[in-house]
């Protein structure tokens, strides 16, 4: 008998098996394996049951656009927030990796003394293209899954090319699509050939904030985040400069808790000379 | 012709005049002679070594120091102007600000990459996009690399796809300063010049949004009142923001009447706007209105708002919550904050009354179930105060400074940096300023009345080098804008006459990069060089004691030699002021680090040494202390505001406060925040040249020493002053004659000092013995002949042989010795033992500079995160990390504490039992990585993270271990454990090793053993934790609820309704009894509780034991389980009711004439197993999915508001769920529906005289007699109040052209009708 086989059977950490413990990770691959399996046979039995629009199937040729905001919503809510905690984008190219996470500068100078130079001076447009970008994949699956669902029941589904904008507004965010659908059962023919996907999000009062922070730095090297608090007590602006003077704004709405994170670099004063 | 004198009596007077004459002539030239000899003897020296090396240390820095220009750094909120005043005002500070910009650009090559190279030879190129992504970024034309697209050669303001502008987006009406064109296009801006957006399109006023204002743009006061579906309301006369904000203040609010018994608190614009009947300072509920609005309904809080408020059953807010209903209702009228409870208090923590004050740091809170609350609701005026680093309370939006030593007088200290805190809703939030002192704190106190104060700080840049570069230019000494500066000192340099200057030095000094190889290291010690000093100290050989020197000076050297100049150069204080000054420049000198440590950075010869251990006292921050804010009239200039005098400065400052109390609800605290965010402006500095002098003060004072003071009190010896004219004259010439001959035959004999001195007193006498001889003595003036010239040649003859006898001795001879004063770069101490005290607070997180000033071997960790750490990564540093023994959970204990190891043991000392987890953490004395095996000399890669820090660099590392049970181990594997095998995991050992971040590990293993109590096992087991909880509820009615309890160790276990032996229970549970089967809880017992009761408000009992050591069941060991003798008891509550949705409002048709519509869904439920109290969760959907929870639940009356809804058919299902599991379902119905469509008139008939119409719907009607094209606000009015009958008086003459209008704003276009009255009807 070999003491490493018993000791296999110490838990430690919390109750975490020992990563070293080659039954353990066996067991463990074998639960796993065995859970797979078990949601895969559901998901083949249950089948439709388990999808979560289930509910709604019977609607959806009358309300195609229940369907898409059920399903929309949060995956732009996800968008959004990742956008959002990143100064405004899928995926920074000018950024700095601050806990995990790549977060834009919004306004940036490489060179010492010398005020910011905004890298999105009509920011509110780029975010639109931002969140168009990222969801666009979901929109196109959205309405093939859609497509597949309503062949299900037995209609002839034709669809037009995809055309969708980006609104964004004081407390929501709206996908405007334009696309027709025309849906054939027998004699019967439906069509539909907007629809409006509304999230409610504060993303676009904190990004106006944002750029209202940027135009300040631009053109002041600074912005008083608690004068601003005091005007606009619905928003929390943390300022935290680090040691090589680049500025971190964390700007959160206090009711949702939402956030807008970005870095600005400016007016950087160098050591001692 | 033949000069015949000759000395009789009769010519006695001409001759006497004609010898003082001469004598005078002489005298003249001796005693300019006197005079050129005696500057000769004091080294000219002297008088510029006191001055700055310029070719050191001027040409970088001049041009450095205009970039101060170049940062302003100011409020946010102060420079909200658009007059045109303000435009200019704004305009020619920024031109200020900004002029020097070509200049300073090419400075900038300079301030990075120059350090002994000259400023030619740079050239700036603009690279379109940098490698990182940056745009347009001006790089030197010699970095391509940095650039992911070809340099253009030039400036990048030169390049029209870089120029700097406005860039407006038209679509949103926002204007971005300092954009550039080609980013500005790209993403469908319109680009303009002005790269501070000081055109007529971006500037700023007030925009009236229904309710609410914004300050922004006319363009976007478009946008957002299209968005918002109000009608354009633009003021851009308002010009400040927080006028601005007050209009929100001046809105007339009261009770809008629409339609029947429907009821909106509004203001009147947007009753006006809804068509609603308006009816100022009413509630809805005042009985007068007649509305289906019930008082006081619940109270509430209000996003945007500080109070608590009442509101009516239909959603209205009404006044400001008092738990004295009557009052707070008022009949019915509106109160303003004022006429409610304790206006004048925060409120914070009140039960009774809801009047919070944000500026007095208090605001609206909901509070958690059972918290103090007021009492019609889970509400409270939360106090939003703080407490700082001294224990002293701060107001919610009061800031302040905290330093890490000491400031000022050039005094802080290395590593150092300044912190603004502020107290943001009850919390102390930090914002750092610059690192390397390149900002710092200023703190102001604002004080009311009453003479409470408050503080507001700031963080502004630190004009340090200004103060070093630009300030001490002229000859004179510092310049006056030296003293006027508040970052600026004037150090007064005072050693001894001949080594005294006032120097403009920095008050708090800037840091330098302390890291190792800093590319600024030469410019460290340019600047540090600027105290490099030298003091010459003369010293003279004498001629005994007393002559021009000190006896004491030339008996403590044992010799004749005295120090007769710059003697105190050579004590202590020289060190001591030089190495003040030396501090003052930066990071420079000896000195101390911000904990306290220390190196000695100055060089000092000839003089004794001063160390950094005379300056520990530095490193404690001075309570009370704080850098002071730059005056108000500056930062008033700095504002744009049009100040001239205090009175103006007065008047800009009262229509701020003007603004603030019009708003009404901002008094006390509130106006000194207002007023105290004015107070603090970081500066903006002044353009100028740069000089590097230190001014050479007392030059004319040192003229006078040595013997030549004897010459001079000679000529000036008042018993002279009794002669006459040309008595003096005589006596005066020959005295001087006498010493310029003393002094010329000294110089031939090459005498200095006292030799020459007595050489030249020598003479002095001589001259002064023959001019009084010949005024007092014929016989003496006929000996000494015609001019006195045997006397004087006899003088010759004396002093040549006195100045023989001098120069044989060698008295007089002086020699210099030069105190020398370095001033270098300050150094971290060595080693890093300290580097660690970076990481202490979490307020003051640790840099790469904070890092680095603690030893010259820490190192900044973890940069990427916001709270690094430090620690010492010296290559030298060989030992690994040293770990012991840390914390533990209660009930054990660390025992038996080795070098190496520690036993982990039950708090009486005792082995700990079976399957027993015991949480603990190790230490190291450094930051590290640990890893873990149970097997003794496994390498460290092998090793497992079983730390819950994993890879973290961490001084604590936390683990749990559950204690293995033998007898278990062989019954799952079917063993028998014996011997040594029994023994190893009896006493079990956890090996531990530790890496710190040099690489250094543990060569021999920490052992932490577990001992396990031996024998057989004679503790029962017990229950940790059930499922559901003990005395839970249960649905009501239910007959069976599933039970889990999860067990300490592996055992089996039944139940009975009765207390019972454990064989005599009846009911099973169904346990895990494997090792590995263990939960987080334990292990885990299933069973169904079967039977329950069906009596309200009544609980089911059951017993439950359990037996031990299952693998025993049925050996011959069953004698060795254990039972409980207790049993432990578990109790379920039938619930009194079935939980149910009682109702759900609203429902039915809800007209609105406006999206989006907003719609307050309220659910309410009873019964279940706590009155009611519940979760209520909704969905738009039929199918129990995506349910979302309302706002405000858990309690029996669910709120949740929809703000964004649009008209439609709604089915909303709501879904709630008790404690106990009770659950109901409910939906409401109902459609929004939009009114678009204009009344429509159905009936026209006379009635009385009068034309009458009736229209389907509630409207106004007007008429105009000529045309259908007529604004209906300007026509005659056919109705009182919106209505469905309307007349008009029946006149046969008039064709009526009718136009009505509903309350939403629906007007007929054109006519709704078009009447000619006539006679038969």
């Amino acid at each position: 008998m070999d003491i490493n086989k018993i000791k296999d059977c110490i838990t430690y950490s919390k109750g975490k098996k020992n990563k070293e413990n080659k039954r353990g990770q066996l067991t463990i691959f074998i639960i796993i394996a065995i859970m797979i399996i078990a949601l895969l046979i559901l998901f083949f039995a249950l089948g439709e049951n388990l999808l979560p629009q289930s509910g709604v199937k019977q609607q959806i040729s009358e309300n195609p656009n229940g369907y898409l905001n059920l399903n929309l919503e949060p995956i732009i809510q996800e968008v959004l927030e990742n956008i959002s905690m990143q100064g405004g984008y899928n995926a920074p190219n000018l950024s700095r990796e601050i806990e995990g996470r790549r977060i834009a500068y919004l306004c940036y100078n490489q060179n010492y003394y010398y005020s910011c130079i905004n890298q999105e001076p009509v920011l509110i447009q780029h975010l639109k293209e931002e969140i168009k970008t990222a969801i666009e994949d979901d929109i196109q699956k959205n309405f093939q899954d859609m497509r597949e669902e309503l062949e299900k029941q037995n209609y002839d589904v034709e669809l037009g090319t995809l055309n969708y904008d980006i609104e964004l507004s004081p407390n929501r965010v709206i996908i405007d699509i334009n696309r027709d659908m025309n849906l054939r059962k027998g004699e019967s023919i439906i069509s539909h050939e907007k629809f409006k996907i509304i999230v409610s999000s504060r993303f676009y009062d904190l990004a106006i904030v944002a750029q209202e922070i940027i135009n300040q730095e631009a053109r002041l090297c600074n912005f008083e985040q608690q004068g601003f608090a005091l005007f606009y007590p619905e928003f929390t602006i943390t300022k935290f400069r680090t040691g090589d003077s680049d500025v971190i704004y964390t700007i959160k709405h206090k009711t949702t808790e939402e956030e807008f994170k970005f870095i600005v670099r400016g007016c950087v004063i160098p050591p001692a000379f | 012709m033949k000069l015949n004198i000759r000395f009789n009596t009769n010519n006695k007077k001409h001759l006497q005049v004609f010898l003082e004459l001469s004598i005078l002539i002489i005298g003249i030239f001796s005693f300019s002679y006197i005079i050129h000899e005696t500057q000769n003897l004091v080294p000219t020296n002297l008088f510029n070594k006191n001055k700055l090396d310029q070719k050191v240390v001027q040409i970088p820095f001049e041009d450095v120091i205009n970039f101060f220009d170049l940062i302003p750094s100011i409020s946010a909120q102060q420079e909200n102007s658009n007059t045109q005043t303000q435009t200019s005002s704004w305009q020619s500070s920024s031109t200020s600000q900004f002029a020097n910009v070509n200049n300073a650009t090419t400075n900038y090559a300079v301030a990075q990459y120059s350090t002994n190279t000259s400023l030619s030879g740079y050239q700036f190129a603009c690279c379109h996009q940098t490698k990182e992504g940056a745009i347009c970024q001006e790089v030197l034309s010699t970095k391509q690399e940095q650039c992911a697209v070809p340099l253009i050669p030039g400036r990048c303001q030169e390049v029209q796809s870089c120029e700097i502008g406005c860039c407006i987006d038209k679509q949103e009406g926002l204007c971005s300063s300092k954009s550039t064109y080609q980013a500005c296009i790209n993403d469908g801006g319109e680009w303009k010049k002005g790269e501070e957006c000081l055109i007529q399109e971006c500037q700023k006023g007030c925009c009236l949004l229904g309710d609410n204002v914004e300050f922004v743009t006319e363009q976007r006061c478009d946008v957002l009142s299209l968005l918002e579906g109000f009608s354009q309301s633009y003021f851009e006369d308002l010009e400040r923001e927080w006028q601005c904000l007050a209009l929100k203040e001046t809105q007339v609010y009261g009770a809008c009447v629409v339609g029947e018994g429907r009821c909106s608190q509004e203001s009147e614009t947007k009753c006006s706007e809804i068509g609603g009947d308006f009816y100022e300072d009413l509630l809805c509920s005042h009985e007068s209105l007649n509305t289906s609005c019930e008082r006081q309904s619940y109270i509430s809080c209000i996003e945007g708002e500080d109070e608590i408020y009442w509101f009516d059953s239909c959603g209205n807010k009404e006044n400001i919550y008092s738990s004295d209903r009557e009052t707070s209702w008022a009949n019915g009228n509106k109160l303003d904050k004022s006429e409610s409870c304790n206006p004048l208090e925060s409120n914070a923590g009140s039960t009774t009354c809801g009047n919070c004050n944000l500026f007095l740091s208090s605001t609206c809170s909901e509070t958690a179930l059972g918290a103090r609350s007021v009492k019609d609701g889970d509400f409270i005026c939360k106090d939003l105060t703080c407490m700082d680093e001294y224990g002293n309370k701060r107001e919610n939006g009061e800031s302040w400074c905290v330093y890490d030593s000491a400031i000022g007088d050039g005094k802080d200290t290395a590593g150092s940096r300044h912190w603004k805190r502020y107290c943001e809703d009850g919390e102390v939030k930090i914002e750092p300023c610059a690192d390397y002192r390149g900002q710092i704190c200023v703190q102001s106190e604002i004080k009311n009345d009453e003479g409470d104060s408050i503080n507001t700080a700031s963080c502004v840049v630190n004009e340090a080098l200004k103060c070093i570069m630009e300030y001490n230019q002229g000859e004179e000494g510092p310049s006056p804008e030296c003293t006027e500066n508040p970052d600026c000192i004037v150090k007064e340099i005072d050693v001894d006459k001949g080594f005294k200057f006032d120097f403009c030095t920095s008050k708090y000094p800037r840091g330098f990069d302390l890291t190792e190889d800093s590319e600024n290291e030469e410019s460290a010690k340019q600047i540090c060089a600027l105290a490099n000093q030298e003091c010459t100290v003369i010293y003279e050989k004498k001629l005994g004691f007393g002559v021009g020197g000190s006896a004491a000076q030339s008996a403590a050297t044992g010799s004749d030699w005295v120090c007769v100049f710059n003697c105190d150069c050579e004590e202590e204080k020289f060190a001591e002021q030089m190495n003040d000054l030396c501090i003052s420049l930066g990071d420079c000198g000896s000195y101390i680090n911000y904990k306290g440590e220390g190196t000695d950075n100055i060089n000092v010869e000839n003089s004794p040494d001063v160390s950094w251990q005379e300056y520990t006292q530095y490193a404690q921050p001075v309570k009370g202390q704080y850098a002071q804010a730059k005056s108000l009239e500056y930062t008033g200039k700095l504002l744009g505001w049009n100040i001239a005098t205090e009175d103006d400065f007065e008047r800009e400052v009262s229509i701020l406060a003007k603004s603030v109390k019009t708003v009404g609800t901002i008094s006390g605290a509130g106006a000194w925040i207002i007023k105290g965010s004015m107070f603090i402006f970081p500066g903006l500095f002044g353009v100028g040249t740069v000089s590097s002098t230190v001014a050479a003060s007392a030059a004319a004072e040192a003229a006078a020493t040595g013997g030549f003071e004897a010459a001079g009190i000679a000529a000036q010896d008042p018993s002279m002053l009794a002669t006459t004219l040309s008595g003096v004259a005589t006596v005066a010439g020959s005295l001087a004659l006498g010493a310029a001959l003393g002094g010329i035959i000294g110089k031939i004999f090459g005498l200095q000092g006292d030799a020459a001195t007595a050489l030249i007193v020598t003479g002095a006498i001589g001259g002064l013995t023959i001019g009084v001889g010949v005024l007092v003595s014929a016989k003496f003036s006929a000996f000494c002949g015609p001019f006195a010239w045997l006397c004087f040649v006899i003088l010759i003859v004396i002093l040549l042989i006195v100045a023989a006898v001098l120069k044989f001795l060698g008295i007089g001879d002086t020699k210099e010795v030069i105190v020398e004063f370095e001033c270098l770069p300050w150094q971290a101490p060595p080693g890093g033992t300290n580097c660690e005290a970076c990481n202490e607070d979490p307020l003051k997180p640790c840099t790469e500079y904070r890092c680095s000033s603690l030893g010259q071997s820490c190192e900044l960790l973890n940069e990427n995160e916001l709270n690094p750490i430090c620690v010492n990564v010296n290559s030298g540093d060989r030992t690994p990390p040293v770990i012991s023994p840390g914390d533990i959970a209660t009930g054990f204990k660390f025992n038996n504490e080795q070098k190496d190891s520690v036993e982990v043991r039950q708090f009486e000392g005792g082995c700990i039992k079976e399957f027993t987890s015991v949480l603990f953490s190790l230490k190291t004395d450094e930051f590290a990585q640990c890893k873990l095996s149970y097997e003794r000399g496994k390498d460290y890669e092998e090793m497992s993270y079983g730390f819950i820090e994993r890879t973290s660099y961490s001084r604590n590392h936390t683990t749990s271990f559950i204690m293995p049970s033998i007898s278990a181990l062989e019954s799952e594997f079917n063993i028998t454990i014996e011997g040594d095998l029994r023994e190893q995991i009896g006493n079990l050992n956890m090996y531990v090793r530790c890496q710190d971040s040099n690489g250094n590990l543990n060569n021999k293993e920490y052992a932490v053993n577990f001992c396990i109590v031996s024998g057989p096992d004679t503790t029962p087991v017990e229950i940790v934790k059930t499922n559901p909880v003990n005395g839970a509820g249960k649905i009501f009615n239910l007959n069976e609820v599933p039970l889990t309890i999860f067990l300490s160790e592996p055992a089996q276990c039944k139940f009975s309704k009765e207390d019972k032996s454990y064989n005599e229970m009846e009911n099973g549970f169904l346990c895990k009894t494997g090792l590995q089967e263990s939960t987080i809880n334990g292990w885990p017992c299933n069973t169904l509780l079967q039977g329950l009761t069906q009596e309200v408000n009544s609980q089911d009992t059951f017993y439950i034991k359990c037996i031990d050591q299952p693998w025993f069941a049925d050996t011959d060991k069953e004698n060795l389980r254990n039972i409980n003798q207790d049993s432990y008891i578990y109790t379920l509550k039938n619930s009194q009711s079935e939980l149910s949705i009682d109702s759900i409002s609203p429902s039915g048709n809800i007209i609105e004439g406006f999206e989006p519509i907003v719609v307050n869904i309220e659910a309410k439920t009873s019964g279940g197993i706590n009155n009611g109290v519940s979760q209520c969760k909704y969905s738009f959907t039929n199918n129990n999915e995506n349910l979302i929870s309302f706002l405000n639940t858990f309690s029996s009356t669910h709120k949740q508001k929809f703000d964004l809804m649009t008209a439609g058919d709604y089915i909303l299902y709501v879904t709630c769920e008790d404690d106990a599991g009770n659950k109901a379902e409910s939906k409401t119905i109902f459609s929004l529906k939009l009114d678009t469509s204009s009344p429509a008139i159905v009936r026209v008939f006379n009635e009385g005289g009068n034309l009458k119409i009736l229209t389907d719907e509630k409207a106004e009607c007007t008429y105009d007699f000529y045309t259908c094209n007529f604004n209906i606000n300007n026509a005659s009015s056919m109705t009182n109040a919106f209505s469905l009958e309307h007349k008009a008086p029946w006149n046969l003459d008039n064709t009526y052209h009718i136009k009505c209008r509903d309350i939403w704003g629906n007007t007929n276009l054109g006519c709704g009708i078009i009447v000619k009255p006539s006679k038969i009807y």
